[in-house]
């Protein structure tokens, strides 16, 4: 009797499944068939739905203000979302803009362009950055860099027709000559890696954190500002450790000057004064009978000035 | 379920499919199927499909509504639970 059961109770289950596959293969082989038997069964539920849907009554009207309350609110909420998205996109192109068009002035008569930051230390060696201008915008090996309106970071030191390296007044090697705000004092600036460089004093120079530190060799040079002081008293001088007023992240515009701050040699120095002191004391309007009567005049008075003064030795002896 | 019931739910669902409400006749035919066997939900399925010349191309929700009949059937059993009376509730 249990097998029997088991038997019987499997059986319907495969036949309501036969049933409808079957159905549907009738439906496949006739849908014109089957879709105008839908239509005369479903109709009541049709006529309903399009009654709930069309009709002026007061439940369908209820219903459909509903919904299109809720569609309203759907779409308002859409509206809102892309507004919202649109006005991030405003205040960012705003802000850029601001941004770049004060880079763009900060140099007033320096002539400068803005540069964007492709790669920094995160990706570079540190203390070096790439930017996406090179020699066919302007950009010179030596140029300095400024971020903001007159914090320099650094000198070009490489560039190619479309981008360009710079190195930063941090990296190891970097020397150079810095003016001290507070105590009012040059001193020696070296790089001393990892975005920091510091500059060295004799004992009893006060320096201070916070004290500004700039680049007489280049114009509105800022540096930066010491951020902190190594003095021990027993060793002969003190160190100001100093690193710039922006993170190197936080960096996505700089400012290239167009012109070269690259210091030169002495010979070069002495070649460029003597070139110029030829040009300055080069006669150009004086001619030879200019000469001639100058020294005929000065001749003259000359030998006036002798027979005087003989005559006034004769009166005195 | 009861059968006026039972046939109380198969209205309201075929008038929910024929007025395009999906999100309410999933979850019904969901818990229509999980509270009875619910083999005559293959002929609301077909009725819709013909409504919508479904069978013109695929009958999608025909199929479909087999294919959840045969998983439900499936999980079912695993989802029985016997009581300290050994009464078996679902």
């Amino acid at each position: 009797m249990k097998a029997s059961y088991r038997h019987n109770s499997r059986k319907p289950k495969r036949r309501w499944l036969v049933v409808a596959l079957v159905t549907i293969l009738l439906g496949i082989l006739f849908p014109w068939l089957i879709s105008k038997i839908s239509a005369v069964i479903l109709y009541p539920f049709h006529a309903t739905s399009t009654w709930v849907k069309t009709s002026d009554g007061v439940l369908p009207l209820y219903l459909r203000s509903k919904s299109d309350l809720q569609a309203e609110v759907e779409r308002l909420r859409t509206e809102l979302a892309t507004e919202s998205t649109a006005n991030t996109s405003f205040n960012r192109l705003l802000q850029e803009n601001m941004q770049l068009r004060s880079m763009a002035r900060a140099g007033g008569e320096e002539e400068r362009l803005v540069a964007r930051v492709l790669a920094r230390p995160d990706y570079l060696a540190y203390d070096l950055l790439q930017i996406d201008k090179g020699t066919l915008d302007g950009v010179v090996v030596g140029a300095p860099v400024y971020t903001g309106v007159d914090s320099i970071v650094g000198l070009v030191v490489h560039a190619t027709q479309q981008y360009a390296f710079v190195d930063l007044f941090t990296s190891p090697g970097f020397e150079s000559t810095a003016y001290i705000f507070g105590p009012n004092v040059f001193a020696p600036i070296e790089g001393i890696g990892g975005g920091v460089a510091r500059v060295k004093l004799p004992q009893g120079v006060s320096i201070a954190e916070g004290q500004l530190v700039i680049l007489p060799g280049v114009s509105s040079g800022v540096y930066g500002e010491i951020v902190s002081v190594q003095n021990e008293p027993t060793q002969p001088e003190q160190y100001g450790f100093i690193s710039p007023p922006l993170a190197m992240n936080n960096l996505l515009y700089v400012s290239v000057g167009l012109k070269s701050v690259e210091s030169r040699t002495a010979e070069e120095i002495d070649e460029t004064v003597r070139a110029m002191l030829r040009e300055s004391l080069q006669l150009s309007s004086t001619t030879v009978s200019t000469f001639a009567s100058s020294s005929q005049i000065f001749i003259e008075e000359d030998a006036t000035t002798t027979s005087s003064s003989t005559e006034e030795l004769i009166e005195i002896e | 379920m009861t059968i006026p019931w039972r046939i109380a739910v198969l209205i309201f669902l075929t008038w929910c499919l024929v007025a395009q409400l999906y999100l309410v006749a999933v979850p019904l035919a969901v818990w229509y199927l999980f509270k009875v066997d619910g083999h005559e939900l293959i002929l609301v399925s077909i009725l819709v499909d013909g409504y919508y010349q479904a069978f013109y191309g695929v009958p999608i929700l025909s199929l479909c509504t087999i294919g959840l009949i045969v998983f439900f059937d499936f999980i079912k059993p695993q989802l029985l639970m016997y009581t300290g009376g050994n009464e078996m509730v679902s």
